[in-house]
């Protein structure tokens, strides 16, 4: 008899094979339910090399081939010594095993600077998903994309959804959700989240059944970051109050469109620098850079 | 009974040794390693928590968060 490898907090085991029907079905019904994937969209999937992005990529790629259209990999560089390195190797790999186009970006070559150069001067894993963000809309412009897909899942957004409770910045969250659907930017890429239900845990479960060479390497920069204080807190409610995390992501989703609606006019902009999305006269992007001497205005 | 656990996150091979009928579940507890954020496998097979550790058992544990 196969054995489990999972049971549901309904106490429901799945063998292997039931466990990635259940899997996939899930991913394919939240494309669905918010209609992530048009018929003739050419998506680009944010490739890290981690188990969230190859398997978020794995299943675009299924989907895409079904309707004959394009997907491309693509995978930021921000230069992170003794990180990056060893995922770009796997991401390599992934690409080539399933014929996915990789394009990497560097942040050395469209910002001019590496995440390396700037760390000692401010917040790192701010820093760097302000650059990643910049970066990844602009490689979508470059590729003709219609949409960007993330390996973000149900953690990650509970995560953020805490972390801006915490620091009163609820306006951000507005721009959260499993479509980032409030930027209405000609220069403005639409994001999609497939993950955005699956937990963590699934998600890994999901390579490993798979065999997906995913590797645990973290980020030197992360380690004691804001974000992994608030998950290793939520891991621990999770243990003791199963259902946290899709508590919190379903309150939040529940108030979603009146938080839309209330920061609509902060959410849509152009920077007076660089002409991209803003909130503000200058976007953030731009606001480091001045702050590293990288621009002059 | 003595059992072999790798823990990934730290890369450390530890001997642990345990009573018969010791469940993953159990294991965890001892090492105080919270379940939601770990996947753990048998001897190169994915369990679940429930699953019965036996004598010389190999076990790996694999941290669920994202390296980055």
């Amino acid at each position: 008899m196969e054995k489990a490898v999972y049971i549901d907090q309904a106490g429901n085991s799945y063998t292997r094979s039931k466990f990635i029907r259940y899997f996939e079905k899930k991913v394919m019904k939240t494309i669905s339910k918010y209609n992530m994937i048009g018929k003739d969209d050419v998506v680009g999937v944010g490739l890290s090399g981690g188990k969230d992005s190859m398997t978020c990529l794995y299943i675009i790629n299924k989907i895409q081939r079904e309707r004959r259209r394009k997907v491309y990999a693509i995978l930021i560089d921000e230069g992170i010594k003794g990180y990056r390195s060893s995922t770009i190797k796997d991401a390599k790999e992934f690409c080539k095993q399933h014929n996915i186009p990789l394009k990497i970006y560097k942040f050395s070559d469209v910002i001019g600077t590496t995440i390396d150069k700037v760390v000692r001067k401010e917040n790192p894993c701010t820093t760097c998903g302000i650059f990643r963000r910049y970066v990844l809309n602009k490689a979508a412009r470059d590729l003709k994309l219609d949409k960007i897909a993330t390996g973000h899942n149900l953690d990650d957004e509970a995560q953020v959804l805490l972390m801006n409770q915490f620091k009163g910045n609820v306006s951000f969250s507005a721009k959260l959700g499993p479509v980032a659907g409030v930027l209405s930017h000609e220069k403005f890429i639409p994001r999609i989240k497939p993950l955005y239900f699956c937990t963590e845990k699934e998600v890994l479960l999901y390579t490993k059944l798979m065999r997906f060479p995913v590797k645990f390497i973290e980020c030197p920069n992360a380690k004691n970051s804001f974000r992994n204080i608030v998950g290793d807190y939520l891991n621990q409610l999770e243990n003791q109050f199963p259902g946290t995390k899709q508590g919190i992501v379903n309150s939040f989703l529940a108030i979603l469109p009146d938080l839309q609606k209330r920061y609509k006019n902060k959410l849509i902009g152009t920077c007076s620098i660089c002409g991209e999305p803003a909130a503000k006269n200058v976007c953030r992007h731009c606001e480091l850079m001045r702050k590293f001497k990288l621009i002059k205005y | 009974m003595g059992v072999s656990v790798f823990i990934e996150r730290t890369g450390k091979r530890l001997r642990v040794e345990i009573p018969r009928g010791y469940t993953v579940k159990s294991l965890l507890g001892k090492l105080k390693i919270n379940p939601v954020s770990v996947l753990v496998s048998i001897n190169n097979e994915i369990c679940t928590e429930n699953e019965v550790i036996k004598d010389d058992d190999s076990v790996e544990i694999f941290s669920v968060v994202s390296g980055g």
